[in-house]
């Protein structure tokens, strides 16, 4: 059940990609950024009124660290910005994954207190599939869009 | 030096879903997707103010390009439920897994304006490899 959860969290990336990137074309890479969570806040509004599912006291229980998600966005974001003129964006997408596997096996090591080595072991046939498909010479999304 | 850039960019990337799945976690789903992007609006809002960057533009866009942001919440969302209940790794591998499907139906439909691309035999190779990837990541 969660697994096409994420899988479908992929394709709102795609997507969010070619939108962003056609705002981007347009306007430049911060009034992009402000659109998007300018649209995002407005919509959470209205989620939150529709629900009427939040309690503002819940705030104060919550350690400050967790509210630095948003900054990371923001250094993500512009990071994204940074790198894409400058590498083939199909070695970004090999290399930005080898970040996610290495931070993410950390995270689960030290949040669930177990090592997964299939974790591991998938996480490297990936990156051979992607690294195969990199020489198959056709340009496509991702390898021309991707983060 | 923007190899480093590119892998600290995936770092960050886990640890973003470390720390919005966890808020989300401890606020509830809706409620924290306010809190992210309320946050992320103040920042951006205050960088354009310190660097004077011209905004006017943004009101000529064409409508539909606004829903980028729900899309946005869309996947918060969903990376949030899978990280609470997948851990980082797994969703990290799945969303990619996720982009890889939907860039290749997207370039063989030519949907959104783009250009259509032919799609390329061997590729089911690479697919079929990552395929197998994800399958090890899932059982084990």
């Amino acid at each position: 059940m969660y697994i096409p959860i994420a899988i479908f969290s992929g394709f709102t990336v795609i997507i969010s990609i070619i939108m962003l990137g056609s705002i981007n074309k347009k306007v430049g890479l911060m009034p992009t950024t402000l659109v998007n969570f300018g649209a995002g806040t407005i919509g959470s509004i209205l989620i939150l009124l529709l629900v009427k599912d939040f309690n503002i006291e819940i705030l104060k229980n919550v350690p400050i660290y967790l509210y630095f998600g948003s900054v990371v966005v923001i250094a993500i974001t512009m990071l994204n910005g940074t790198i894409i003129n400058n590498i083939p964006a199909v070695y970004t997408t090999m290399l930005v994954f080898i970040g996610q596997l290495v931070a993410g096996m950390l995270i689960d090591y030290f949040r669930l207190n177990q090592f997964s080595p299939g974790d591991l072991v998938g996480g490297i046939v990936v990156l051979l599939g992607l690294l195969y498909n990199s020489k198959v010479n056709t340009p496509d999304l991702v390898e021309t869009n991707i983060e | 030096m923007y190899k480093y850039l590119a892998i600290l960019n995936g770092l960050l990337i886990s640890i973003m879903v470390l720390l919005n799945g966890t808020l989300a976690k401890a606020t509830g789903l809706y409620f924290s997707l306010l809190i992210i992007n309320g946050l992320c609006l103040i920042i951006v809002i205050l960088i354009i103010i310190i660097k004077k960057i011209p905004i006017k533009d943004i009101l000529t866009l064409p409508k539909y390009l606004y829903f980028v942001g729900i899309l946005g919440l869309a996947n918060i969302t969903m990376n949030n439920i899978s990280f609470i209940n997948l851990g980082a790794t797994l969703t990290m591998g799945l969303v990619l897994y996720g982009q890889l499907l939907s860039s290749i139906i997207i370039d063989f439909g030519g949907f959104f304006g783009l250009k259509k691309q032919p799609f390329h035999p061997k590729k089911i190779i690479g697919i079929v490899i990552m395929s197998l990837g994800i399958l090890i990541m899932v059982i084990y």
